[in-house]
């Protein structure tokens, strides 16, 4: 037995901005952390919890022991908590029982600010810019956001560096153990403008789901071939993107996703790596289907 | 392993003037110039952003790194950089773009060892008719690391300091004295003035965005026609800002440089240290210091803008 799935919850401690596309001077957030944001904080996290320096080597045994799924906003409540993940509806974008237009009136603000020129201390010229951001308190009754989704992670091994699933998530380097959830899930930095304390997020619950069904999203899961596999139903949303191939029927969005990756002659972010084209979550199936979970959670053809 | 990796050390400050961090903006019914506020929450704060871009050009001042020479080559590691002007040196680390981040036009970029979060108020002053008192609320106080849980009457005031009456008006607001919890005793070490702790008192947090949003500063100003001597046609506006005495509370993380590599080269300083937390702290409180003096935020020149941090590591670095 490989794949294990746990759900998680955090709250979210500062505004969070996922980056998705720019108008003009504003910076549009995306509603909902994928996977690969996630993948990137944790592997900014546990290299050097782990005393290591070499982040290419950390990031590439994390894609082969976790799968993550995608964070939604979620508003835990005494009489009904609710995920607001997307779908695409007649009534058109919905989040959970939200509008798209009710959604972002609830959940989603944004900053202006400009950089200062230092040698007059007035404002930059074209430096005036908005980013768009995930609320941590929701706009019109704050109440504390929390964002929650479902993760896999197995046991594996790989040359110095191995994870183990006892009592605990444990990832070990040597003779450094790290933690998953004490450790590593307490508090993680999702996202841009961290260094302006964006994206700080708090580990509210981790708990492991034996049930193959989702519960709050569609769906369900198993593991065939070593790969996480989620099979929907005709009609269901998919929740997370879904790499384009010929044949899927399904009716939504499509984008081109497009990801910013480590050169090692350039650094951080200066390679672009186009990941193709995807339907974005919300999109709706037209036909029962089954797909592979890959280490960045993105979604494949079987 | 983490307490070696990363620090997170949360700072005090009051206002010794009203500060203002504007909008860029402004709203219907309003002042014309509105200061930037936490949507949900809406009360004022200080971003990241602000306290970060201002400690970097102050931390630039303390170390002679504003605007100078290597050999023929002119930087300023103050400021965005954009292009070349961050000098980017990491052997030995220069205190300004190690700790805040460069970005260079060709070649290297970092993003900086010190992540500022906003800054929020915890004590917020209000006249009373029992003189000045500090008002704050559970959710002002969450994240301190007290001990207990704070708890305030749904209308009325819980007083967390010694006072006695049983009505208070804040503001143009009367309320009563109520049933609360909580008690300020573990804050006392952190610099905050005795009589903020000894005259604070609890409201619930509905209340608290009423009360700090009734009672911000607000000024107006017009220009003077030179050739008149008398007030300029259309030129009368508004604006407000956080008063002075307000106590603010944000966290910054230090993170440690030694797994980091820039352009395959280990960050070390000068005589070939380790860019530690230490190290990093220092620098950025360079910085923090000389916020008491040149101040942050807009209308600088105008009697705005400076903020004591009251619990620096060294007072004189």
């Amino acid at each position: 037995m490989g794949w294990r799935l746990f759900k998680w919850t955090f709250r979210l401690k500062s505004p969070l901005y996922i980056g998705f596309h720019k108008v003009m001077h504003f910076y549009r957030t995306r509603p909902y952390v994928p996977g690969k944001p996630l993948w990137g904080a944790l592997t900014a996290k546990l290299t050097p919890l782990l005393g290591l320096d070499d982040y290419q080597k950390v990031g590439e045994f994390l894609k082969k022991v976790i799968r993550p799924g995608y964070l939604y906003p979620y508003i835990e409540s005494n009489e009904k908590s609710e995920l607001y993940y997307p779908k695409y509806t007649e009534k058109g974008l919905m989040f959970g029982l939200l509008s798209k237009y009710e959604f972002e009136k609830r959940f989603i603000s944004s900053m202006a600010s400009t950089a200062i020129e230092a040698q007059s201390l007035t404002a930059e010229d074209g430096m005036l810019h908005e980013v768009e951001f995930i609320s941590h308190y929701t706009i019109d009754d704050g109440k504390p956001v929390f964002m929650s989704g479902f993760i896999w992670v197995r046991e594996f091994s790989e040359n110095d560096i191995s994870l183990s699933i006892k009592d605990e998530v444990i990832i070990t380097c040597l003779e450094k153990k790290v933690k998953f959830k004490d450790q590593l899930a307490n508090r993680l930095q999702l996202g841009g403008e961290r260094k302006y304390g964006f994206g700080l997020v708090e580990l509210h619950k981790i708990v492991e789901i034996k049930d193959p069904k989702f519960n709050e999203l569609p769906g369900e899961w198993k593991e065939e071939n070593g790969e996480v596999c989620i099979s929907l139903k005709r009609d269901d949303p998919i929740w997370a993107h879904v790499k384009h191939f010929e044949n899927l029927k399904i009716k939504g969005d499509i984008e081109l996703l497009v990801g910013r990756e480590w050169d090692p002659g350039e650094g951080a972010g200066k390679k672009l790596e186009p990941l193709g084209l995807c339907w974005s979550p919300g999109s709706i199936l037209l036909e029962d289907r089954k797909f592979i979970v890959d280490g960045l959670g993105i979604w494949r053809e079987i | 392993m983490s307490e070696n990796m990363y620090e997170i050390k949360k700072y005090y400050a009051i206002t010794l003037d009203p500060i203002h961090i504007g909008t860029g903006g402004s709203r219907l019914g309003r002042v014309d110039l509105p200061i930037i506020r936490e949507p949900g929450t809406n009360l004022p704060k200080i971003p990241g952003t602000s306290l970060s871009g201002t400690a970097r050009a102050y931390t630039a001042i303390a170390t002679n790194r504003y605007l100078w020479k290597d050999g023929d080559t002119e930087y300023s590691c103050a400021g965005r950089g954009g292009g070349e002007k961050h000098c980017g040196k990491v052997n030995p680390a220069c205190p300004v773009c190690i700790p805040y981040g460069f970005s260079k036009g060709t070649g290297y970029s970092m993003q900086g060892l010190a992540q500022f979060f906003d800054a929020h108020i915890l004590f917020f002053p209000v006249a009373s008719m029992a003189g000045p008192v500090w008002v704050t609320s559970p959710m002002a106080l969450e994240g301190l690391g007290l001990q207990q849980e704070f708890q305030a009457p749904a209308v009325g005031f819980y007083p967390l300091g010694e006072l006695l009456k049983n009505k208070l008006n804040f503001g143009w607001l009367m309320l009563n004295k109520g049933t609360g919890k909580g008690n300020l005793n573990e804050l006392d070490q952190k610099g905050i003035p005795k009589v903020v702790t000894q005259r604070a008192v609890l409201v619930s947090d509905n209340l608290f965005s009423l009360i700090v949003n009734s009672n911000l500063e607000v000024r107006t100003s017009v220009s003077i026609d030179p050739q008149t001597g008398t007030a300029e046609e259309g030129a009368l506006f508004t604006y407000e800002a956080i008063p002075r005495g307000t106590i603010l509370k944000f966290e910054i993380v230090y993170n440690s440089g030694k797994t980091f590599r820039i352009a395959e080269k280990e960050l070390k300083t000068e005589g070939n240290g380790d860019v530690g937390i230490s190290w990093v702290k220092t620098q950025v409180e360079k910085g923090l210091k000389l916020f008491e003096t040149l101040g942050i935020g807009g209308m600088g020149t105008r009697g705005m803008g400076r903020l004591k941090v009251l619990n620096l590591e060294k007072e004189d670095c």
